[in-house]
């Protein structure tokens, strides 16, 4: 239940800024933030990742299955790498690099798929990746506020 | 190595990841990008969503509205300050026009009819007088527009006009852009002069010079000329040389407007 709130903010925030700025795909960070964070059945993430994308690009990209496609790829990218990563290392730090690193490919991607240059595009995903900064901030604030408490 | 043990969880993981992202890269491949393939799904979902989208919608389009009325603002005040200088000019040319009205009751155009060579920058002499309705103090005007002079003596069937390049003869005026006022004089040679400009006042050559209101039988808003360069300074006020409309050498006729109402 807790992503559809999500993929509804997302859709909200792209309400907000699209032309502007590409919308940070804050969906996409919440799933992965869950993969290794919450007990939950790994495949049940990758169901939702593809259906919000299809409904994504539904709605916004009208490519179908685009969306769906790099947010399954994400999923698979995140897992396969928490898996290697060693025990001692596996912290809250982690997560978040590896949430902004994927979010950013995520954005890389489907600039390159899409395709176009110049100022205002790089503009557009700089914003982007801002936004996403901003929600592993929060994030991190979050996780600092509920260890101390 | 337990680190490359695969349970059976995850490789269904794994499997159930490969075969939707194979679903995808189809629909991809199926659809490829043809909006018409699926129009009816991007409008189902686009309705069901707009109820919960319209917030949002609601608050952008306040945003922009905002953002464009404040700009709009900027260029709403520049329209109304220049339609405000229009209006002006307008008022002043009507003004113009209904004392030349009064003017054509009184006279009309008047011939010049002597023009003496050793007062050739000061007077000159035209065929219309008291009988004609002309009286003191009356401005001339060259082509019914340009400020030439004003009627000095009047005899019953002739006037005399001094002319503004006469050194006696002074003019309130005020320069168009800037609303200085200042006081024109001849020199008598042909020159005119614009007196009276405070030093810290920069008028720049080309500006626009026009009759000034100042409480006397001249009607406000008459053209004189154009400002040029920059002349003597005289404790803190600089003189500037005005290039007047009228040609003050090629005079034929003036036209007399009578400003008393």
């Amino acid at each position: 239940m807790i992503y559809i709130f999500w993929w509804l903010l997302q859709d909200l925030l792209q309400v907000l800024v699209h032309g502007w700025i590409f919308v940070p795909d804050v969906f996409l960070m919440a799933l992965l933030f869950a993969l290794p964070l919450k007990n939950h059945e790994e495949g049940l993430l990758l169901w939702i990742a593809f259906f919000g994308g299809i409904l994504w690009d539904l709605r916004w990209s009208g490519l179908i299955g685009l969306t769906a496609g790099l947010y399954l790829l994400a999923l698979m990218g995140m897992k396969g790498i928490w898996e290697l990563v060693p025990p001692s290392a596996k912290g809250f730090s982690m997560v978040l690099g590896l949430v902004l690193g994927f979010h950013f490919m995520v954005g890389l991607l489907r600039l390159l798929f899409f395709g176009g240059q110049g100022g205002v595009l790089f503009v557009q995903f700089a914003g982007q990746q801002l936004g996403g900064a901003l929600v592993v901030l929060l994030a991190y604030m979050y996780r600092r506020e509920k260890t101390l408490s | 190595m337990s680190a490359f043990k695969v349970t059976s969880e995850e490789r269904r993981f794994w499997i159930c990841g490969l075969i939707l992202l194979a679903v995808a890269l189809s629909l991809v491949a199926a659809t490829g990008g043809n909006v018409s393939v699926l129009a009816e799904g991007y409008n189902h979902v686009g309705r069901i969503l707009f109820s919960v989208e319209y917030p949002a919608w609601a608050l952008r389009d306040g945003a922009l509205r905002l953002v464009s009325w404040t700009i709009g603002q900027g260029k709403l005040e520049s329209q109304l300050k220049e339609l405000q200088r229009e209006n002006l000019a307008l008022r002043l040319q009507l003004g113009l026009r209904e004392e030349r009205a009064l003017l054509r009751e009184g006279g009309g155009e008047a011939r010049i009819v002597a023009r003496y060579p050793g007062e050739w920058w000061r007077f000159v002499v035209i065929d219309k007088g008291l009988t004609d309705g002309v009286v003191r103090g009356m401005p001339a005007l060259q082509n019914g527009r340009f400020l030439t002079g004003r009627v000095r003596d009047v005899e019953p069937d002739s006037s005399v006009i001094e002319l503004i390049s006469s050194s006696t003869m002074l003019v309130p005026v005020v320069v168009d852009d800037t609303r200085d006022i200042g006081i024109i004089r001849g020199d008598d040679t042909g020159g005119v002069w614009l007196l009276y400009i405070p030093m810290e006042r920069k008028l720049e050559a080309g500006m626009t010079v026009s009759t000034a209101m100042a409480g006397e039988a001249l009607p406000p808003g008459i053209p004189v000329g154009r400002i040029g360069e920059p002349g003597s300074v005289v404790e803190g006020y600089v003189s500037y040389r005005l290039y007047p409309y009228a040609d003050l050498s090629q005079l034929r006729s003036v036209a007399l407007v009578n400003s008393t109402p």
